[in-house]
């Protein structure tokens, strides 16, 4: 399957039905005791040389698609992306907001049964937070790049015997909500301490695409810039309102905050609060209006105090 | 602790609105020693700022001959230069400075001098020209060539009319096409156009321009035909800055900090820069 | 290009002696009266270097900190003053944390070496004494490196992990519980003087095994690049295609310039409430794009200029001004990047494109 993926992708590239390719492929690297080993990492590929580079494994952990609204990857033609399942769904908020033209896109829907969880550079040996539920009891992911959605669909899997589970991000959630207030408190206190405003949860994030963050604005300044707790407790606050609705719970500003800030256990908050309150889960589906901009006469007000 | 961030106080004395978005600003320091004894160079600049709301760099606009106060002129574009454009007479901001190096007035004795300003650019040209015109038998012919986008937009107003009637300046002005209003009695042009018709003589003398830079860019290519050598045209450049100390590293074009090596530099070094500015 | 930098820093000529683990432990709480005791701390899973009051707390594991040491003398976010407006006039008000004595154990020798980079930064003309007070006031207990970890690559750039270059006394341990300590600096004489009787000379035994396991923690790590070949490469390729491509992928953020222990950008900025507040110098990076932004003009639109901004400025205009590069091979921006970026990688593109300048197009066959 692969194969024939990797060959269609040297055809369209050759003839220029596409640009470029945004997958992922596998670098050697260097190591500190002198072994090399094998880190997979986004590759972007506009050669028909370079494709055979591409691999589907439990360690493509990285959504892609934030590539898609970034200014440098604009002008590269039509884009060819590899697609998690649950990466699709952040295009389909892309795309609800306007942010993304699909027909400038070639989706490769991968097939999946899970990626590992990845915290601070380091592999943590079991599986992502989010997939836990995602996945049923064969092992495979419930959801599904469908062919409606994806121009092609890779019914691959990624290699391998099933890593152990580790723990869902809910039951994470659940644990922390029964902490007392000042529990909490203190908690998150401690958290963004450590927070160096190097906003790569901000850099990561697919939905993260606003030309002028409202964190970089002067006039008015409405956020402290400096990385103190209350320019930091803003920051996130901000950045968690500004995701309500539109986050879809890919996990990737956990994943890269290299100060190890479990930032999932907010936006999964916000995606279960969103989910009961309106019945709408983001990047479900590209059609329907973004939950901002929706109203119902009988919509829960319940949040206006 | 004494350290180089902690700014001296300034008092702001006059405020002068030289168009719908400069003002200049009169500062005196509340030091009476420092007012008397403080010294600057034409080209250098401070960070001025307002508590509160930040700090920014501006060229110092008055002329090192002259003493008790300095001048500044403000573009109001951000923050602080906004916060600046809300202050009164009478107010107090930071100053730290003078920082950067300075226009070789030194080696411009004898020469002949062609300014060429486009905009607020002629803030730190304006320096510079008074500081020339206070010992004038040292130096050549004097040309200034200063142009704007519109007569509204002409800075230093007052003093632009002394120029044009000194004997011992030569003086043009020009606005761009469309700029001009019914009773305007200067040129009609964008100024490296308007250059070309002047009657400049390259031979020992220095082209000192400065503007918005794409004005720059085509002046320098006029000036470079008219056979001026990259050494002798000089400019001011435009980085954003921080400190002016050569610490924060953000108006770095290669390996020269614009803040410490600059702001002042001859055509000649910025050719030698990568371009990236 | 990396062996010998002039610094201010009074070098004795270094004695060589022995201590144990519990003398150490002896020490320091004999310290914590009287002066702040920085040390590698673990929690919630990250290390970092914090404020103890007792050596328990100390991580002795191999490996560096998440921050670098960097942050002690270059706070993430530091006032530098405060300031009133009152009656009078506005009163302006500095911080007094500069001139308490602090000691930093258990620093990792890239981490030290690296305050002799961002010393000259602070240092050159206009001396920064918010940084130069911390320094002057600061005595570091460096640990050498006996087990690197995973993206270290200091011999890659001719460094050692058993530097001394930044320590005022290097800890190497050479047995379980028993460490070889070279005092390299009048500060750490005095602190030697100071405790003697904890410590007894270094056998000529403990001295060459500590020669024989530099020697084999070398000869596993990364050859030495060749530095001047890439620094002499970069002098002529601003312009080179190849830049797009090394940046591809960066998404950015300035996880890379925050870990790293040399970079040293800052911004400074105001915070007021009423008729108070605070001017902060805060970290910043040239990753950003809104650092160089001024109101009508951009230097560096492209995340790749930023990129390409960030690699000269290690490993070309830093050596232009300062005479060595900028780069103590810590890893920290090989291990975090979000995008998988490596700064070995980089190199070892660079260096691609030396060899491809040399033989000819031909030889390199892409694919």
């Amino acid at each position: 399957m692969m194969d024939d993926l990797k060959t269609r992708l040297k055809e369209m590239l050759t003839s220029g039905a596409i640009g470029m390719v945004i997958g992922y492929g596998q670098k050697e690297i260097y190591m500190a005791d002198g072994s090399r080993e094998y880190r997979t990492c986004p590759v972007f590929l506009s050669r028909d040389t370079e494709i055979d580079r591409l691999v589907w494994n439990r360690h493509c952990v990285q959504n892609l698609v934030t590539y898609l609204t970034k200014e440098e990857y604009k002008e590269s033609g039509k884009i060819a992306l590899m697609v998690k399942p649950c990466d699709l769904k952040a295009i389909h908020v892309l795309e609800q907001e306007k942010q993304i033209d699909r027909k400038r896109l070639f989706i490769i829907g991968l097939t999946c049964k899970g990626v590992m969880a990845e915290k601070m550079g380091i592999d943590e040996g079991h599986l992502a937070g989010k997939c836990i539920k995602c996945l049923d009891s064969s092992g495979k992911s419930s959801a599904v790049c469908t062919p409606d959605e994806a121009d092609i669909v890779i019914e691959t899997l990624p290699d391998g015997d099933m890593p152990p589970k580790g723990k869902d991000i809910s039951s994470d959630l659940e644990g922390f909500e029964k902490m007392p207030s000042e529990k909490r408190w203190a908690f998150w206190q401690n958290q963004f301490l450590k927070c160096l405003r190097c906003y790569a949860c901000r850099s990561a994030c697919p939905m993260c695409y606003c030309e002028q963050c409202i964190c970089d604005m002067s006039r008015p300044q409405w956020i402290d810039k400096s990385p103190h707790l209350k320019g930091n407790f803003l920051f996130h606050i901000v950045r968690a309102f500004h995701l309500t609705g539109r986050c879809v719970g890919c996990g990737e500003c956990e994943r890269v905050c290299p100060m190890g800030i479990p930032l999932m256990l907010i936006n999964q908050k916000m995606i279960d609060t969103v989910k009961d309150l309106y019945g709408y889960e983001s990047g479900k589906d590209p059609e329907q209006a973004p939950l901002l901009s929706q109203f119902k006469m009988d919509d829960d007000q319940s949040f206006i105090k | 602790m004494n350290h180089l961030y902690k700014p001296t106080l300034m008092k702001i004395e006059q405020i002068k609105e030289e168009t719908s978005d400069v003002k200049t600003f009169r500062l005196v320091f509340l030091d009476p020693l420092l007012k008397e004894t403080f010294q600057f160079k034409a080209g250098q600049f401070a960070e001025i700022s307002v508590f509160g709301e930040g700090e920014a760099t501006f060229c110092i606009a008055s002329s090192p001959t002259w003493h008790g106060f300095i001048e500044c002129s403000v573009k109001r574009a951000g923050k602080v230069t906004q916060a600046l454009h809300q202050m009164d007479v009478g107010d107090t901001v930071g100053f730290r400075g003078p920082y950067g190096n300075h226009f070789p007035v030194e080696e411009m004795r004898k020469k002949d001098l062609v300014f060429v300003a486009g905009g607020i650019g002629l803030a730190p040209l304006r320096s510079l020209i008074w500081n020339c015109l206070y010992s004038r038998d040292q130096f050549g012919k004097i040309t200034i060539l200063y142009g704007a986008r519109s007569v509204a937009d002409l800075v230093y107003k007052e003093e632009l009319k002394t120029w044009e009637t000194r004997h011992d300046t030569y003086f043009i002005k020009t606005v761009d096409p469309g700029g001009e209003t019914n009773d305007w009695d200067g040129k009609i042009g964008f100024v490296p156009l308007v250059m070309r018709d002047l009657d400049i003589n390259p031979q020992n003398a220095y082209a000192i321009v400065c503007g918005p830079p794409v004005m720059i860019k085509f002046t320098v290519q006029g000036l470079d035909a008219m056979g001026f050598s990259p050494e002798k045209i000089i400019t001011t450049l435009e980085m954003k800055m921080k400190c002016g100390l050569g610490k924060c590293g953000r108006c770095n074009i290669g390996h020269t900090y614009v803040c410490k090596d600059g702001p002042v530099f001859s055509f000649a070094e910025i050719q030698a820069m990568p371009a990236e500015f | 290009m990396q062996t010998t930098i002039e610094t201010d820093i009074k070098q004795v000529e270094t004695m060589n002696k022995q201590i144990s683990k519990k003398a150490i432990d002896a020490i320091i709480s004999e310290l914590t009266e009287g002066c702040q005791i920085f040390a590698p701390v673990v929690q919630d899973g990250i290390k970092l270097y914090k404020q103890i009051e007792s050596p328990e707390q100390i991580n002795w594991g191999h490996g560096n900190c998440h921050r670098s040491l960097k942050e002690l003398f270059f706070p993430i976010t530091e006032p530098v003053f405060s300031f009133r407006q009152t009656r009078k006039g506005i009163q302006i008000e500095t911080p007094g944390n500069h001139n308490k004595k602090r000691v930093v154990i258990g620093a990792r020798p890239c981490d030290c070496n690296a305050l002799s980079i961002t010393d000259k930064v602070f240092k050159w003309d206009y001396e920064d004494e918010l940084y130069l007070s911390f320094r002057e006031n600061t005595l570091i207990i460096g640990v050498s490196c006996i087990q690197p970890e995973p993206f270290c690559f200091c011999t890659a750039l001719n460094l050692s992990p058993f530097d001394e270059t930044g320590s005022d006394i290097l800890l190497t341990e050479t047995g379980k519980g028993i460490y070889h300590a070279n005092i390299i600096t009048e500060k750490g004489v005095a602190l030697f003087e100071r405790f003697k009787e904890h410590f007894t000379e270094a056998s000529p035994d403990q001295s060459a095994r500590k020669d024989a396991m530099l020697k084999d923690i070398v000869s596993k790590m990364p050859a030495p690049f060749p530095m001047q070949d890439i620094k002499t490469w970069l002098d002529k390729n601003f312009d080179h295609p190849v830049w797009e491509e090394i940046a591809l992928g960066c998404i950015g953020c300035g996880t890379c310039t925050y870990l790293c222990p040399t970079c040293h950008c800052f911004d400074i900025t105001d915070e007021s409430r009423g008729y108070a507040g605070e001017r902060l110098r805060n970290w910043d990076s040239c990753a950003f794009g809104h650092f160089t932004q001024m109101p009508a003009h951009q230097p560096r639109p492209l995340q790749w200029q930023r990129f390409r901004q960030r690699v000269m400025h290690k490993f070309k205009y830093y050596i232009d001004r300062f005479s060595r590069l900028a780069c103590v091979g810590c890893g920290r921006c090989r291990s975090l990047c979000p995008a998988g970026k490596d700064t070995v990688e980089v190199i070892q593109t660079l260096q691609k494109q030396i060899d491809l300048a040399e033989t000819g197009p031909k030889t390199n066959k892409k694919g």
